[in-house]
């Protein structure tokens, strides 16, 4: 569960990203995060992922306060965590394979229980043939899958995408988004930001938070009383 | 298993990735480890022969009469830790021919034996200044000869070698960390991103950090090796020649210098991988 309480986030450029943000989590929740650009979508996941800690207010991650996590300690949370980040951050000089097997190299796994994996995840995202092709000579919507197969062969509790479909077109945007929405379990929490609004109304029912100037304008029911649905806050 | 694989082929990675800095750290930490296993070589050989020629403190005591055996038992029992042994004026002969080597016709330009009978007797350095002093006074003795004269020359000398060894060592130490560290350094600034993305994904601080550690420490072996190698043969020819030249100095065996040198510099270099990869890895990364 990852629970986010009154969080404030002003960098030390005094750039007020997020303001008076209260949201909660849940296993097997599917997120979506909209609001335009510069509206604090990055600046929230990264609250999550001890990226950036709040300013104000507290941020939990299954009951750790991420402003006490430094290190190890650190590290052992973000391995719950399935990210699939912005700019990808895809390492160069490796295969697409390599860039899957690299995500999942801490686990303490066999090196043929991770490869397996990795081939599978590749696979899930319908890029088995690149496998072997070096991350350069992916297209970026390639590479964007790669990052998904990164972050979901970890199996995390909390897939957490930015902008997954940044610059795709419509139709490969719309797959990608049912990729992701489909990896969500009861077990795996799926949280992902857009600022293409119009793109996940056919989604399947998902928990909608829109934020604007760094504050959430509007939170779908569920995360006030349980149900699915869509009401307008304040 | 899996991972001492992935660990080695990472640090073969970050070999490749930047061949020309890597060669030329190298090659500069490999002059370095050259001139410290010369030095070390060199202070092993000045210890080795200085202990040595201190375990041989001795006192040559000349009497005036035939009384060895009495002067030889009163000196044991005056002084507890002293070995006497009459040398006679043939064995004196003897060995003078022997240090003088080729030189005979000296020894043969006298009709007589030269030289005289006496005691030799041996002790603990730390006794040598006094006892002589001592000996001199017993009746029946004549004069007193040690060598401590000898044994001052080779203490100054020998403090002096390892003055200079340390000096030399405290410097390559010095030099060799910070080529090391210093490239390490960069090549952590060149893989931030790398680090990045794995302290993002959750990487342990270990897993980020041994690929580094494990380029530090082969560069740093390798050109101990590089530098042992190539200086090995030669120190050890140069030691067993001047062993064979140089008799009255107690020059070691060449190969029991070297074996020595060689723990120490694979020692050397294992610190200095170690010490030197960890103080690049800290003064690059700022602690997340
Ligand atoms: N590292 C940073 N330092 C300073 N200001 C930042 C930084 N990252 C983001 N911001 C600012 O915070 C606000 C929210 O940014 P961001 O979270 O990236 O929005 P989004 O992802 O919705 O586009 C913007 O005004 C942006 O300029
Ligand atoms: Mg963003």
């Amino acid at each position: 569960m990852i629970e986010i309480k009154g969080a404030q986030l002003i960098y030390s450029s005094g750039a007020v990203a997020l303001e008076a943000i209260d949201l909660t989590i849940k296993p097997g929740m599917l997120v979506f995060i909209t609001g335009e650009s510069g509206s604090g979508k990055t600046s929230l996941l990264k609250l999550m992922m001890g990226i950036e800690k709040p300013t104000q207010g507290k941020v939990y991650v299954d009951g750790s306060d991420m402003a006490d996590l430094h290190g190890n300690a650190l590290a052992k949370v973000r391995r719950k965590i399935g990210p699939v980040f912005q700019e990808l951050k895809l390492l160069e000089g490796k295969t697409a394979l390599e860039n899957v097997i690299f995500g999942m190299r801490f686990y303490g796994m066999r090196l043929e229980t991770i490869r397996k994996k990795s081939s599978e995840a590749l696979a899930q995202v319908g890029l088995q043939i690149k496998a072997d092709m070096p991350i350069e000579t992916l297209s970026w919507g390639e590479r964007q899958r790669v990052a998904i197969a990164r972050a979901i062969a970890r199996k995390p509790a909390y897939i957490i995408a930015d902008e997954p479909t940044g610059s795709l077109d419509e139709a490969n945007a719309i797959k990608i988004l049912s990729l992701l929405a489909e990896l969500q379990t009861p077990e795996t929490a799926v949280i992902i930001t857009t600022h293409a609004t119009h793109l996940i109304k056919a989604m399947a029912p998902f928990n909608h938070v829109s934020l604007a100037g760094g504050r959430m304008i509007a939170l779908s029911d569920e995360f006030h009383d349980g149900k699915q649905g869509e009401t307008t806050k304040g | 298993m899996g991972n001492v694989k992935y660990y080695t082929g990472e640090v073969w990675f970050l070999l490749k990735q930047q061949k020309t800095g890597n060669a030329v750290m190298l090659m500069s930490m490999t002059l370095l480890m050259a001139l410290l296993t010369l030095t070390i070589a060199w202070a092993l050989v000045v210890n080795d022969a200085a202990s040595a020629v201190r375990a041989e403190s001795e006192i040559d005591v000349y009497l005036t009469d035939d009384t060895y055996d009495v002067v030889s038992d009163r000196i044991e029992r005056m002084f507890q830790g002293t070995e006497t042994r009459v040398v006679s004026a043939e064995e004196a002969y003897r060995n003078m021919d022997s240090i003088l080597g080729e030189g005979q016709n000296v020894l043969s330009l006298f009709d007589e034996n030269p030289l005289e009978s006496y005691i030799e007797v041996k002790l603990p350095i730390e006794m040598a200044g006094e006892t002589a002093a001592k000996i001199e006074k017993i009746t029946g003795v004549d004069y007193v000869r040690d060598n401590k004269a000898v044994l001052d020359a080779v203490n100054s000398f020998t403090k002096l070698s390892i003055r200079l060894s340390l000096f030399l060592l405290a410097g390559v130490g010095m030099g060799t960390f910070l080529i090391l560290s210093g490239l390490i350094r960069q090549s952590i600034h060149q893989y931030r991103d790398h680090i990045d993305t794995m302290q993002l994904l959750g990487a342990p601080n270990a897993f980020i950090q041994i690929p580094f550690f494990g380029e530090g420490i082969f560069l740093s072996f390798l050109s101990m090796l590089i530098a042992f190698s190539a200086s090995a043969w030669g120190i050890t020819a140069l030691l067993n020649k001047m062993r064979t030249a140089v008799m009255w100095f107690p020059i070691p065996q060449g190969h029991a210098v070297m074996l020595k040198t060689a723990v120490f510099m694979a020692g050397f270099s294992l610190l200095i991988g170690i010490t030197g990869s960890i103080f690049g890895f800290r003064s690059a990364i700022k602690k997340a």
